[in-house]
């Protein structure tokens, strides 16, 4: 990490040589300095190091505090079963989740992955969707009033009531579960990119007016790019949103899947498989949700590089 | 046109004013025939007057509003010959940026023409370069592509367009900073991008509108010299806006004052101050004379629109 400072400022004494010369920094003396520049560098980084630590140790802090929230209800749990001496069936303690969990672990993985690809398969398309009606409602203003009220319906849809509805319709394949995740996760995402777009700073709009810019190019330079962060932000909420309607469309009815697994496990009193497939779940949902950030550091290198400063522009 | 920004890069290492600046490496070829003193090139632009020379002519904008109709600009009359360093100063709010609007195109006057060689520009795009108060750069693009954006959007493939940013790098002090994002720079240097940004879509008319207000003192004066020093070195026809009347007088052959709104020319004053102008010389006598007849014009301006 070597800040970089402005060549301008750092080569040039400030406005004026008199105003060098009074404070007795020679062009020598500032030159001299520019020259020592490299030798501060490694300070400056062990003073940044200090400050932020290791990735590790910043990995710690930020997650510590809710694993160890996490590790003590578990504990209290372990030992609240232990001592009431409570039914398995009822409530399994943490540790024989753990243990029937991994005695299973064929049946939890292929559930699990028939439930990831259901996942990526329907917020694909319901990706594929919100970007095509955004994009859409982008250039045609007037369809932003006519579709947006249709959105926030589609939200108020009770899932519960219309996910049996889908099997009923479409059966226990593919499409009534990407139907579900669409009904579920399209709002978000599509509000997301729709408000995004027009959060485009209006300055930099008449900047680019003033250059000739066609409607299509200011779309390409300003409104897209500028709809990252809040697409991102929706695009966190809708992966999430989407295990758990797959999960449900699973749960009314499926071949395989981890809803289907719960289901038939909660069927045979086999609460502690229930639990550890909403382990396997919540993993699921984690690991998909981080891999938005990292999506969005290769998609928005800029985002981190000039993160702060830049927020600040306007 | 094109050959200009060939020119300039050579132009500008021969120049001595710029060879004393450090900035400038020292082992740059000097001695092409165009290497003239920055005195004669100014010279002989003002010779050259048949080219780029702008007019104005009774230029009136009528905005309505809920609460019935605003004159904002009343018959502004002038002519702007290439080469030219016109400020414009005026109470806040009395139509300098309506103005400006006017001039790059992105509003149509009510009345008046807008003429560049006598050819009716009025209300089309793309003859006048503007830089916003605020930078503007944009977060996501690096500077370099920050300054190509004009470029991009009239359609210069990459590698041309970059090329000609690219030679006025070293010039802009930003060489270096050509992959970093705007996040990471400083206020002048941000600045300084973003004049880049404008002058480097080679138009006739580079617009300013107060491009150093919202910088420190400090900042502001080393960029109103480094601005002096590149004008002088290329042949840009700029207006600036600005509120700093000792700003005006630094760096501007004419002040125009407008009047409180509607705007009106009250006054077309001319700044006899040999180039280049040094910091020091805000205290001159000359310097204070005028800086004392303009704050009076614009006292005067201000109190008539109470």
């Amino acid at each position: 990490m070597i800040i970089k400072s402005d060549p301008l400022q750092a080569t040039r004494p400030p406005a004026g040589a008199g105003v060098a010369a009074a404070s007795g920094k020679s062009p020598d003396v500032v030159s001299q300095r520019a020259a020592l520049r490299p030798v501060s560098g490694p300070a400056v980084t062990v003073g940044g190091r200090s400050r932020d630590g290791s990735p590790v140790r910043r990995a710690v802090r930020a997650v510590g505090p809710a694993a160890l929230i996490v590790l003590l209800l578990l504990v209290g749990w372990q030992v609240a079963v232990m001592v009431t001496d409570v039914r398995p069936q009822i409530l399994p303690s943490p540790l024989r989740v753990l243990e029937q969990g991994w005695l299973n672990r064929d049946d939890l993985a292929r559930h699990g992955l028939s439930t990831l690809g259901v996942t990526l398969i329907g917020f694909s398309v319901s990706l594929a969707v919100s970007w095509a009606v955004a994009v859409t409602v982008d250039f045609v203003p007037w369809l932003r009033r006519a579709l947006v009220p249709l959105l926030v319906g589609s939200q108020t849809l009770p899932i519960i009531a219309i996910a049996p509805l889908m099997i009923i319709w479409f059966g226990f394949g593919l499409l009534p579960k990407v139907l579900v995740i669409i009904l579920t996760t399209f709002f978000p995402v599509a509000i997301g990119l729709i408000e995004g777009f027009a959060s485009a700073d209006r300055d930099t709009g008449r900047l680019l007016a003033s250059m000739g810019a066609s409607r299509w190019q200011q779309f390409r330079y300003l409104r897209l790019p500028g709809a990252m962060p809040r697409f991102f932000t929706a695009l966190r909420i809708g992966i999430t949103y989407a295990v758990v309607a797959a999960i449900f469309a699973e749960y009314v009815g499926a071949t395989s899947g981890l809803g289907i697994y719960m289901s038939m496990q909660k069927n045979s009193f086999r609460t502690d498989l229930v639990l550890a497939a909403v382990v396997v779940t919540a993993m699921l949902s984690i690991t998909l949700f981080a891999l938005t950030y990292l999506v969005e550091r290769l998609v928005c290198p800029w985002y981190r590089r000039g993160r702060g400063k830049a927020d600040g522009r306007g | 046109m094109a050959d200009r920004w060939l020119q300039a890069d050579p132009l500008v290492r021969a120049d001595p004013l710029v060879r004393a600046d450090p900035l400038v490496r020292a082992g740059d070829p000097v001695g092409s025939e165009l290497a003239f003193p920055s005195a004669l090139a100014r010279g002989s632009r003002d010779a050259a007057t048949a080219r780029g020379e702008l007019t104005l002519t009774s230029v009136s904008k009528v905005f309505g509003t809920p609460s019935g109709l605003l004159p904002v600009l009343d018959g502004i009359t002038t002519t702007i010959r290439r080469g030219e360093f016109i400020a414009v100063i005026g109470p806040s709010g009395c139509g300098k940026s309506t103005l400006f609007n006017v001039l790059t195109g992105l509003e149509v006057p009510d009345a008046g023409r807008v003429e560049l060689d006598g050819k009716d520009i009025t209300g089309s795009l793309g003859h006048c370069a503007y830089m916003p108060q605020r930078d503007l750069l944009m977060p996501w693009r690096s500077i370099l592509d920050n300054t190509v954006l004009g470029l991009d959007v009239q359609g210069i493939p990459r590698a041309e367009s970059r090329r000609r940013a690219q030679a006025l790098f070293d010039q802009f002090g930003l060489q270096g900073f050509e992959t970093a994002y705007p996040g990471e720079l400083s206020g002048g240097m941000r600045q300084r991008a973003a004049l880049l940004r404008t002058v480097v879509q080679d138009r006739e008319i580079v617009a300013l509108d107060e491009p150093f207000g919202a910088l420190d003192s400090l900042t502001r004066t080393e960029l109103q010299d480094w601005l002096q020093r590149v004008w002088q070195q290329h042949d840009w026809t700029v207006l600036m806006i600005t509120h700093d009347i000792r700003e005006a007088i630094y760096l501007a052959d004419r002040v125009l004052v407008l009047s409180a709104r509607p705007a009106s020319i009250v006054r077309d004053l001319r700044v006899p101050l040999r180039r280049p102008r040094e910091v020091r010389g805000v205290t001159a006598t000359e310097f204070v004379a005028l800086e004392a007849e303009l704050v009076e014009l614009l006292h005067c301006s201000a109190s008539a629109a109470d």
